[in-house]
């Protein structure tokens, strides 16, 4: 089979795509944990770096409906390695926590870790 | 969740990478050879280095809208001008502004015959390159892993800004002369190749190695397999490099006609490879952890 200049886009957008699904979230810890199961509502969300961080977006939404939580935007556009979300009170559910952010080199990192709320 | 700035940050890297060491790999091949190769090969590396500088031009602000579209996550992000503030005010904007100067300088090089030619030339190449090194993880470990990788990114230009005029000469080559003068100009790359090639490996594998940590980093994260692939494949363009070296360079010298188009062929393999390279070395740079700040 012979190669056209087409095959190799495809192949290198393909390890574009590849590569982005298995890369691993710079954050260091976050609290609640990514897929903990929690029997109270959290009143805050913490989240460390793993150096100096400007959280740029931050969303939580809950899994049954993709409602978005209204939060306020206090912890945006702060440059740290711990930031804290405060949150009004959650209802029982599944929440996911989608953020963005720019480290201190320069490379714009993102995540999202979810946790469930289910009193015992 | 994947999105399309996992494929635009690398492949904006990439279609950079290309433009950085066409323009100033461009110009180092200019500086060193131009009296020696003919004039159509001198005009068709004149012609690559304005491309490069022109289409880096455009690349560093694709850049930055591409990585305030990543910051806010839409489209209309790439347009926002608190988003693009803010990456205006980190490493990457540094960066951009550098490597703009540095491409704006070799647009007005190729324009003005003036006294100082050469070492504007040498200036503009270093800006282009120095940009990378303002912005991204070489920024984060203290000034070695900066000038470990300037030696890097000097060597890799040296290399890659040559592969498109020899290959342009192999074509032409079709009498005595432009024989001889591909064989010169051939013989004094090797040569100059021999003593740029070891700083590069021993600065990439140095910067490497400060980056990951440790061995077990290296084989255990997505950041050091990476890395892993793309030494295997330096390993194979270095091969391609020495079969030139030792085996086609002395059938050029002998005058065998063959050796032109052998050499043509080996150059075509050594582009592919260095692609493959880039590809590896922007998803390093924009898709991947290091594994000693993440939690690998």
């Amino acid at each position: 089979m012979r190669f056209h200049p087409a095959h190799y886009v495809v192949l290198v957008i393909g390890l574009f795509l590849s590569v982005a699904a298995v890369a691993h979230s710079p954050l260091t810890a976050v609290s609640p944990a990514d897929g903990a199961r929690l029997a109270t509502a959290p009143e805050t969300i913490e989240m460390r770096f793993s150096g100096p961080s400007r959280l740029v977006r931050f969303t939580l939404a809950t899994e049954a409906d993709g409602a978005s939580v209204e939060l306020d935007d206090s912890h945006l556009m702060i440059e740290a390695v711990d930031h804290t979300v405060t949150l009004p009170a959650l209802a029982n559910g599944r929440y996911t926590a989608s953020w963005r952010a720019m480290g201190e080199d320069g490379h714009v990192i993102k995540g999202r870790f979810s946790f469930t709320i289910a009193p015992r | 969740m994947m999105e399309i700035w996992d494929i635009l940050q690398p492949l904006i890297k990439l279609c950079l990478y290309l433009a950085m060491f066409g323009a100033a790999g461009g110009l180092i091949f200019e500086v060193l050879f131009r009296r020696r190769v003919p004039d159509a090969t001198a005009i068709h590396a004149s012609r690559l280095i304005s491309i490069a500088a022109w289409a880096g031009l455009v690349l560093v602000g694709a850049r930055l809208a591409v990585a305030a579209g990543s910051l806010g996550g839409d489209l209309a992000s790439m347009t926002d001008p608190v988003l693009l503030g803010l990456v205006m005010k980190s490493p990457l904007g540094l960066s951009s502004v550098v490597a703009g100067i540095g491409f704006a300088m070799i647009t007005v090089i190729g324009r003005v015959k003036a006294r100082g030619e050469q070492a504007a030339r040498i200036v503009a190449a270093a800006t282009v390159l120095l940009s990378l090194t303002v912005v991204g993880h070489a920024t984060t470990l203290g000034a070695i892993t900066g000038v470990l990788l300037a030696l890097h990114l000097a060597g890799v230009a040296f290399w890659l800004g040559a592969l498109l005029p020899l290959r342009q000469m192999c074509g032409a080559a079709g009498d005595a002369d432009s024989m001889a003068m591909l064989a010169d100009v051939a013989d004094r790359f090797g040569r100059n190749a021999q003593r740029v090639v070891p700083v590069l490996i021993v600065a990439g594998v140095a910067y490497a190695a400060i980056l990951t940590g440790s061995v077990a980093a290296m084989l255990t994260s997505g950041y050091g397999l990476a890395l892993l692939v793309k030494i295997g494949l330096v390993a194979g363009l270095l091969g391609l490099a020495a079969r030139n070296r030792f085996r086609i360079v002395p059938a050029l010298q002998a005058g065998d006609l063959s050796a032109a188009l052998r050499l043509r062929r080996t150059i075509d393999r050594e582009i592919l490879v260095a692609m493959a390279v880039l590809v590896m070395s922007s998803l390093l740079t924009t898709s991947l952890t290091l594994p000693m700040r993440g939690m690998e």
